[in-house]
């Protein structure tokens, strides 16, 4: 017993007090603290670039292309049966995504059991991914049940779930997910405006769509840097590039320092640029072309 | 045996380490935190960071034309203030606290919709090591 404290407490105690004291004057000691140095720098590094952007909540961009103009579309929405057919982890990942804007959409225009239904399959795409704590922890289909008559609400509640859904990631660096999540609302929201622009011309529609580019470069460029050896997640960014394009082929004036680019689309802009979103969406929802 | 001394004295290291990064408040905790003091604003993002001391890093932001923003910063284990700055992509300051270094929170309602950078740096210390944590807490108007 005694050999046992004093081969297991005595280098502990005596390492707790030479690392107080920041003693370098024993070579093993000497080592460690370089061990411990090249450790913290490492952490610090992954901890500084992790996260080096903040994009914009989606029921924001959901809000300013509703006041914009852009009513309910019903049809154009992921179907709810799509959900069951998803197997890889980034399909759900980027499923959340989509489904998570169309219950923003559903909720801001009173269609509360379609946002119900999509709230439920968020759930269910959560537990698949490891989340299912947010959803249990803050009992969210509970509130929003006992919310349905209330828009304002259920618009606190969802604006809350997205909230703690991105800090969780985050304080789980689960950079990838918070990457894949945003790429499917992104798409979500710039489809279901491009689909209503097509039929209405809507000025201000086309503008905003324009607009998110300032979201669409910093998620490429994150997504480039993230990809690790994943082949769908190579083919995302490939796929987002080229919405990109399709979107840049309508700036008509470029910005400057004070003032916005200016964008038009005529019908054969906006078709194209609906065509690269559906190769994204039909990637959950593969009847859709 | 010398080898158990030495995964002991590692393991300790680790501990080390992990109380040195547990410092930092997690974005949930922050979050919570920062629910009131937004008001009447609402919560649009969060994303912070651990930053060694006399160092300096920021944290890009997508926002909005015509709405009205506001960045709450955040900053802790530092020997003094952190100074900030919000750049936009021409390098133009838009906002500092220099001279006024315990302003935490800044307003916006941009003329464009833009990318803006938040810069952080953070003052220096005599200790190599010493670092703490930094945070932006975003918030909007709603309509």
């Amino acid at each position: 017993m005694k050999k046992l404290i004093r081969s297991i407490l005595i280098p502990v105690i005596t390492g707790t007090l030479v690392y107080s004291c920041g003693n370098k004057g024993d070579n093993t000691n000497g080592e460690i603290q370089k061990i411990d140095s090249i450790l913290k720098q490492d952490t610090i590094k992954e901890q500084i670039h992790q996260f080096v952007h903040i994009f914009p909540s989606q029921i924001k961009v959901a809000r300013l292309f509703k006041n914009a103009g852009l009513p309910y579309q019903a049809a154009e929405l992921i179907s709810v049966e799509a959900s069951s057919q998803l197997v890889e982890k980034e399909e759900k990942a980027l499923a959340m995504g989509f489904y998570g804007v169309d219950m923003v959409y559903s909720a801001m225009n009173n269609q509360t059991q379609t946002a119900m239904a999509c709230l439920k399959i968020s759930k269910d795409l959560a537990k698949d991914l490891g989340l299912e704590g947010i959803y249990e922890t803050n009992n969210y289909i509970k509130k929003f049940e006992s919310n349905l008559n209330n828009q304002d609400s259920l618009e606190f509640i969802i604006r809350d779930l997205f909230a703690e859904t991105d800090a969780f990631l985050k304080d789980n660096n689960k950079l990838d997910l918070t990457l894949l999540t945003f790429a499917g609302g992104w798409t979500e929201s710039v489809h279901l405006a491009s689909t209503y622009a097509l039929s209405t011309k809507n000025k201000g529609i086309v503008q905003l769509i324009g607009d998110q580019l300032v979201s669409l470069d910093p998620l490429i460029q994150l997504l480039n840097e993230t990809k690790g050896t994943s082949a769908a997640n190579a083919q995302l960014i490939s796929e987002l590039q080229d919405v990109r394009t399709a979107i840049k082929a309508g700036i008509v004036k470029e910005e400057t320092d004070q003032e916005p680019m200016v964008i038009q689309m005529d019908d054969t802009k906006i078709k194209n640029l609906i065509a690269k979103l559906d190769v994204i969406r039909n990637r959950i929802s593969k009847s859709k072309i | 045996m010398r080898l158990i001394q030495i995964a002991l004295f590692l393991s300790f290291l680790a501990i080390s380490t992990s109380q040195t990064f547990a410092q930092c408040k997690s974005l949930k905790t922050l979050k919570t935190e920062y629910a009131e003091i937004i008001k009447p604003y609402d919560f649009e993002g969060i994303s912070a960071g651990i930053l060694g001391a006399g160092k300096t890093t920021n944290i890009s932001v997508s926002v909005f034309s015509k709405v009205k923003y506001r960045f709450h910063f955040y900053s802790e284990g530092y020997e003094g203030p952190v100074i900030i700055k919000i750049i936009t992509l021409n390098h133009q300051v838009l906002w500092t606290n220099e001279k006024d270094p315990g302003n935490m929170m800044a307003e916006f309602t941009p003329k464009k919709t833009d990318k803006y950078f938040v810069e952080f740096t953070t003052p220096s210390s005599a200790n190599d090591d010493s670092r703490g944590c930094i945070a932006v807490i975003l918030s909007s108007r709603p309509y």
